[in-house]
């Protein structure tokens, strides 16, 4: 694939890039708050498995340093250095507007690059003593904001993802009941699918208000959306320190439910009606846009999760060199002819290299040999024997034909029984276009 | 991966109890009853038992018999685990059967052939169960969870006791070994790429303690097995590798008593290509099954033993092996399939007698070898007494010889420089000498190609090819024939075809010839690009050819008598020899391949240095034995096919996502068109008789997925034959047109051919954007056939359809909606007005007019209505009267809608559309609607939290009244559509990642 065809598919890829965002799913955040004003009178804020680090990169921009951020950039027809000017000046102004007294807290096991007023813990969320460390950076208070966008590799088998995102959200959930506080804010990625209901249904009984929701950043075709939780309020004596408090609270409420009275969540998109669409396919340069060039994504990870082939180790050198060696003898001993010299090399040398692709002979021949094998199984022999017996036939022209005269020669066909080629015809009629064999030498 | 803990998550805790409301649900509508006819899906668990094997497809048991071949004997559906997936099946207790899927445990009386089920208790648990086991006696269900805990039930599946190890984490799978209390030692599989080996009986403050961590892997472990025969524990993983696991004390339960337990890697494979999902360790060797379809076994000591491809490149999720060396496998394409670990080949090296160089070699049908020396020495080769014969000696065609075998591999000719030609048939232990002409042209004869066993053709100098017939002990020569002028004279294949003798040459081109005429009445150029033809077949009314370009090619003769191509098939490898019983063989770079045309997976190979070379193959019964010259020695290769070839106890299908299907019903037969995300259009024949479900035809042409498929019908000329054009489109901006033809015999189907008509694809430069086809629909505008395409760059692309040689697509222009994905197109008349309705991702349907289509220009919708909030995945539409119509739409937004829509003019002349009701459902599913279904009563939408719902419609005085009447929960996850046909009773058919045939009767 081509360095721009992720860039031709996906707008948001191509505009996370041009607005220096860290990943595209951004803009699903910001979509979200568009529609829930999430980020409204928050000062402390909590990420959650935020590596590579896209929406502490949000809260950062949003809350920290204050900007206002525009989803769709403003079109201009002509991109000129005034613009440009205008911009960067404005920039500088946002630098000055830092909201010191807000407070974002990363948590994530793998390391992530710095972003400005994030705090980042490398640690387990599941862990009380990680809900402790980010109460302690917020001086004992709770925060006004949860998110998490985390999500697991997925397996294709689609209900065990589902579970293992489920599992996801409540680890994060977990840890979001021990740090929130009161009337505060959780946004989670879910997996839609069939036990959906169950999932959303449960987190009522902690939140007054549940969402589900699609930014319209999210494509069609993706299983994903996010619960919006608004307004924490756990039921009375509610300890999430405790391990299972809220098994019998959670059955109470649902013995109490009718079927068909069951919680409706009900499902928002977000994106105004101007935001891209990101099921569409877009021109690479849009109207009013400066001319399209690539750019490298803005932070590649810093911590791939583990990575395949990284390491030689000296059994494979010594089984590598080992084969060569080998391979070295065989071309050594190999037979005389040019031809079969150069063919057994090659054939050596991709058994060597143990690869696997199954390489087609001929285009890797010299072109002069490439016509002999070119010409098959037989072919080459008929020509080395062409031209022996050219020479020898010369010599050995009367004898041959005395050698001959052994065999009794065949007929012209003019000269066949013309019974017998009706015979002939017919029983190929009958055998050649059967399978099964009809020999008659076998009676 | 974030690491997530396993405290008390209380989530599904709950879960049977909202499942009693649905079914109390749909107990209150009874009316409705619900049959699954078959089911295609993940195939998730296996297990073989004495006489038969269960198979969990989805949430059916399939139970098949293990007669010759396997036999579906019996079908249970479990019905109240929201279609959750079968995961393991536990016989005990003589005839009781436990089975496990995600979060439930189901128990069911059985009878001793599993033809009865009966289903005792049905529970939901808290977590999703990775393992479980019968233990003292069968007295006791253990079952480790996901969140590493081992859950005690007794056999009414009450919790009896639910013991948590000290590790708290998410696990990806587990095994339970021993199977009494106070010897079970758990292993588990974490998300942390470790294993960890903890008993119930070994605990400190309530809790597990670890006894041993195992690490060497570097991702999630995917599968845990221990053998207590051989005392091995296996493991594989995310990172590509196995690891067989070394226990000193040759058991875990003597080695976890020990002070310290020192469990190390015996051994560290590397054999897949992507995620190992499966291991299982067997007595002398250990298996591991991946992502990438391929199944592999490895020896002990980590020596790869046998590698077999499974399910056309899906993955393997589950796999089970018997005493007799038989696995079966279960995997993403739907299929089940059994394959032999046995394999015994017998690979000897021959020398000739004297040092003789041996140059051509043939198999026979006895098994013998024939071989003409360097020397021109004739030998044969007993297979009984495993020695030489020498059988003549042919000096003169010491330096020069073609030998050839005829198709029974009983008649031998062998031909040389002056035209001469020798002619021995087979006999029980030997060969015996016939006869021996000589040409009259005394030229050296080039290629000769037996067609039948009686009759021959041979090529000789200036392209005359002569047919030559042997009756009894002598030669007559037939017809001569002639290549065109400026060919080079070589023929490589000739073959019998009708009345005609078709003749392969080298360079890629097929000469049709007719007896009485000289010179070909037809020549076929780069066939087989200039590579060479090397094979043609006959088969029923078709020939096919092979070539050395990989392809496989397919002719009929046209009512004028030519050549006419009916398919092109493109095989992974350039050198294809033959094909024979559904098997392909072929040479690929060293290696000699055979290689099944059906399932598409190798069977066997060997490594013989490349093709060229002589050799030879005989299948006679099961028997193969292949030949072949190599370093002066002839090479003799023999074993059983049948331990090669496996059986499909269900066909494999889509290995990913159906996107669309389109049917054609014929009496109880449907003819279901079928492309998704794996790029295949397949045509599968349904019956609704005898439930049975075949993949006929599955073509492989598109570049990318396909994302929908339109049928048209066509008037066809021939009686007993129906003909439709098929479009398919999808990814990178593709259409593809096929002909269908449908033969019948007294009104029953009996064949069906599809033939590539045109592929329209524009290859773009660089700068632009590569689009997706989103949807098709064909229509009659004024006697043309008009293909409407929606366009993810927001376009609607029109193409006319016109009947050339072939059918071919003319790009007619755009209509341009905005930038928006386009997901939906159709047409409607109304008003004798034919109407475009599309809709997009702005949730809106839109309104076009098309009268003036052909001439016009700036074309813009003429209305739109908005009706969701987003994508609208899904449509359906009644006509109520002339001019008033419903819309029902299914949207990503969870909702269902039903739009109530009249047309009128306007007094100005134009045509208005007023929005007169609206019926809105938003609770009923929790997930993207994706499929909607119209019937003059009933509508039907799927979702993908795999429910089908019906709901009864009535329109009375200008309002909508809509209420749901029953559900279905389908095991068929992601779903994409429906397809139903109704008269009366309903056949509805479900696709997504997999596919569902449901019979509904509404009383």
């Amino acid at each position: 694939m081509g360095k721009v065809s992720k860039d031709k598919r996906d707008i948001y890829y191509r505009k996370a890039k041009e607005q220096g965002w860290r990943a595209r799913s951004a803009f699903k955040l910001l979509q979200i708050d568009e529609k829930f004003h999430i980020f409204n009178g928050v000062t402390k804020a909590v990420d959650l498995c935020a590596a590579p680090g896209s929406w502490s990169q949000v809260l950062s921009r949003k809350l920290y340093l204050g900007e206002t951020v525009m989803i769709r950039d403003k079109c201009c027809l002509f991109y000129n250095e005034i613009e440009l000017h205008q911009r960067l000046e404005s920039m500088e102004e946002y630098e000055s507007h830092k909201n010191e007294n807000v407070k974002i807290v990363a948590v994530d096991l793998q390391p992530m690059s710095p972003l400005p007023g994030v705090i980042q813990i490398q640690g387990d969320i599941t862990k009380y003593s990680t809900a402790q460390e980010i109460i302690g950076h917020f001086e004992g208070d709770h925060a006004d904001l949860v998110i998490c966008d985390g999500a697991p590799d997925v397996t294709g088998l689609h209900s065990m993802d589902i579970y293992i995102q489920a599992q996801l959200l409540l680890g994060a959930l977990h840890i979001c009941c021990n740090v929130l506080k009161p009337g505060g804010t959780f946004v989670a990625k879910i997996f839609r699918g069939k036990d959906n209901d169950l999932l959303t249904n449960q987190l009522l009984a902690l939140f007054k208000e549940v969402h589900v929701a699609k930014p319209s950043s999210s494509r069609n075709s993706s299983i994903e959306a996010f619960v919006v939780c608004q307004n924490y309020s756990p039921p009375e004596g509610f300890d999430p320190k405790l391990m299972t408090p809220y098994l019998d609270v959670s059955n109470k409420d649902f013995n109490s439910l009718e079927g068909i009275n069951r919680v409706i969540i009900p499902f928002i998109v977000c994106g105004d009606v101007s935001a891209y669409d990101s099921d569409a396919t877009y021109p690479l340069t849009l109207e009013g846009e400066e001319p399209y060039k690539h750019r490298d994504p803005v932070q590649p990870p810093i911590a791939p999760p583990y990575s395949f082939h990284n390491t030689v180790k000296k059994d494979d050198l010594d089984h590598y060199l080992k084969k060569m060696d080998e391979a070295v003898k065989r071309v050594g001993l190999g037979s005389s002819t040019k031809a079969e010299v150069s063919s057994s090399s090659s054939e050596a040398h991709s058994e060597a290299s143990g690869s696997q692709i199954a390489t087609d002979g001929d285009h890797c021949e010299p072109v002069e040999f490439e016509n002999i094998i070119d010409n098959g199984p037989l072919f080459d022999l008929i020509q080395k024997t062409t031209k022996l017996k050219k020479d020898s036939n010369r010599k050995n022209e009367a004898e041959c034909t005395e050698e001959e005269s052994g065999l009794q020669f065949l007929y012209e066909d003019e000269y066949t029984d013309p019974e017998l080629i009706r015979e002939c015809l017919e029983r190929m009629k009958i055998c050649g276009n059967s399978s099964t064999c009809t020999c008659n030498y076998f009676d | 991966m974030t690491k997530i803990c396993g405290y008390d998550i209380y989530c599904f805790d709950y879960v049977w109890v909202l499942l009693d409301f649905e079914i109390l649900n749909i107990i209150m509508s009874q009316h409705v009853s619900f049959e699954s006819k078959f089911i295609k899906t993940d195939v998730t668990a296996i297990r073989i038992l004495r006489n038969v094997v269960l198979v969990g497809a989805g949430a059916a048991i399939h139970v098949f018999q293990r007669n010759c071949p396997w036999r579906l004997i019996y079908k249970q559906e479990i019905r109240n685990t929201r279609g959750e997936k079968i995961h393991g099946f536990i016989p005990f207790q003589k005839n009781n059967l436990l089975v496990f899927g995600g979060p439930f445990i189901i128990i069911f009386n059985v009878n001793h052939d599993f033809t009865y089920f009966e289903e005792l208790i049905c529970k939901g648990f808290s977590d999703w169960i990775l393992d479980a086991k019968l233990i003292d006696e069968d007295n006791k269900i253990v079952a480790v969870s996901m969140q590493n805990k081992l859950h005690i039930l007794n056999s009414n599946l009450e919790i009896l006791e639910v013991i948590e190890c000290i590790e708290k984490c998410i696990l990806y799978s587990a095994h339970i070994c021993y199977d009494k209390y106070e010897e079970l030692i758990i292993l588990s599989g974490t998300v942390f790429s470790e294993i960890l080996i903890w008993r119930p009986t070994r605990r400190k403050n309530n809790e597990c303690v670890l006894l041993a961590r195992l690490q060497k892997h570097k991702g999630v472990i995917f599968s845990l097995h221990y053998d207590e025969k051989s005392g091995y524990i296996c493991s594989s993983s995310d990172d590509r590798s196995a690891v067989l696991w070394n226990i000193p004390h040759k058991t875990l339960s003597l080695e976890v008593q020990q002070d310290t337990i020192n469990i190390l890697p015996k051994c560290q494979v590397y054999g897949h290509l992507s995620r190992i999902f499966r291991c299982q360790v067997l007595t002398e060797c250990f298996i591991t099954a991946g992502e990438d379809s391929i199944l592999n076994v490895w020896s002990l000591d980590g020596k790869l033993v046998k590698k077999i491809e499974t399910h056309q490149g899906g993955p393997i999720w589950c796999l089970d092996c018997d005493e007799l060396g038989n696995i079966i496998t279960g995997g993403g394409d739907g299929g089940v399939t059994s394959f032999s670990l046995n394999f015994d080949v017998s690979d000897e090296k021959l020398a000739l007698p004297n040092s003789e160089k041996p140059k051509l070699v043939v198999a026979l049908s006895t098994h013998n070898v024939v071989v003409i020396s360097d020397s021109g020495d004739l030998y044969l080769y007993s297979q009984k007494s495993s020695c030489w014969f020498k059988i003549a000696e042919h000096e003169d065609l010491g330096s020069y010889v073609v030998l050839d075998v005829s198709k029974c591999k009983n008649m031998i000719a062998l031909a040389g420089f002056n035209g001469q030609i020798y002619i021995y048939k087979v006999t029980s232990n030997s060969i015996q000498y016939i006869s021996s002409y000589q040409t009259s042209i005394k030229s050296r004869i080039i290629s000769l190609h037996w067609l039948t066993c009686e009759s021959f053709l041979i090529c000789q100098d200036q392209g005359k090819l002569s047919l030559i017939y042997l009756k009894k002990e002598s030669m007559c020569q037939i017809a001569t024939f002639s290549l065109p002028s400026g060919i080079q004279p070589c023929t490589t294949t000739a073959a019998i075809f009708k009345d005609y003798i078709v003749v392969g040459d080298r360079k890629g081109a097929l000469h049709l010839y007719k007896f009485g005429e000289k010179y070909p009445f037809q020549t076929m150029k780069r066939v087989h690009s200039h590579l060479g033809v090397t094979n043609l077949i006959t088969k029923n009314d078709r020939l096919i050819s092979l070539g050395r370009n990989s392809v496989i090619k397919t002719f009929a003769l046209s009512h004028t008598g030519l050549l006419e191509l009916i398919s092109s098939d493109k095989l992974p490898f350039t050198w294809l020899l033959d094909l024979f019983d559904n098997i392909v063989t072929a040479f690929s770079s060293n290696n000699f391949l055979i290689w099944d045309y059906q399932s598409k997976r190798i069977l066997f190979e060997k490594s013989c240095g490349g093709g060229h070379r002589s050799w030879d193959l005989v299948k006679s019964g099961n028997s193969i034995m292949f030949v072949f010259v190599k370093d002066k020695l002839i090479n003799k290769v023999e074993f059983d096919f049948s331990e090669v070839m496996p059986y499909d106890l269900i066909e494999g299908f889509h290995l990913k996502e159906i996107n669309s299907i389109q049917t054609l019903r014929y009496l109880d037969n449907y003819v279901l068109v079928s492309g998704g995300e794996d790029t295949t259009l397949r045509i599968n024949i349904a019956n609704s008789k005898n439930k049975e479900f075949h993949n006929s035809l599955t073509l492989k042409s598109h570049l990318s997925s396909i994302r929908s498929i339109a049928i048209y019908r066509i008037d066809s000329k021939i009686d007993n034959q129906e003909v439709h054009l098929i479009f398919s489109a999808g990814g990178r901006a593709q259409i593809i047109c096929w002909k269908l033809e449908c033969f019948f015999e007294n009104g029953q189907l009996t064949n069906l051919v599809c033939s590539e008509q045109h592929s329209y694809y524009k290859v773009i430069n660089s700068e632009e954007s590569e689009m997706r086809f989103m949807h098709l629909s064909v229509a009659d505008i004024s006697g043309n056939v008009v293909l409407f395409c929606a366009c993810s760059d927001g376009n609607i692309k029109l193409f006319t359809v016109e009947q050339e040689e072939k059918f071919t697509m003319k790009f007619l222009k755009n209509l341009f909606y905005g930038l928006r994905c386009i997901f939906l197109v159709d047409t409607l008349t109304i008003l004798n007005q034919k109407i475009l309705v599309t809709a997009a991702t702005d949730g809106k349907l839109a309104f076009w007019q098309l009268n003036n289509i052909f001439n016009g220009d700036n074309f813009k919708p003429f209305h739109t209505i908005q009706v969701h909030q987003s994508g609208i995945n899904a449509f359906a539409k009644i006509a109520l009267n002339d001019n008033h119509l419903l819309f029902l739409t299914g949207g990503d937004d969870c909702a269902v809608i039903l739009n109530y829509i009249g047309f009128s003019y306007s007094v100005e002349g134009f045509l208005i559309i007023e929005e007169i009701d609206k019926f809105i459902d938003t609770g009923s599913h929790w997930a993207q609607i994706t499929g909607c279904f119209f019937s003059p009563q009933y509508f039907m939408t799927a979702s993908v939290d795999q429910r089908l719902l019906i709901f009864k419609w009535e329109v009375s005085a200008e309002k909508i009244i809509c209420k749901l009447v029953s559900k279905y929960n389908t095991s068929i996850p992601d779903l994409k559509g429906i397809v139903c046909f109704e008269n009366g009773d309903f056949n509805i058919f479900l696709y997504g990642k997999g596919i569902e045939y449901i019979f509904s009767k509404i009383s």
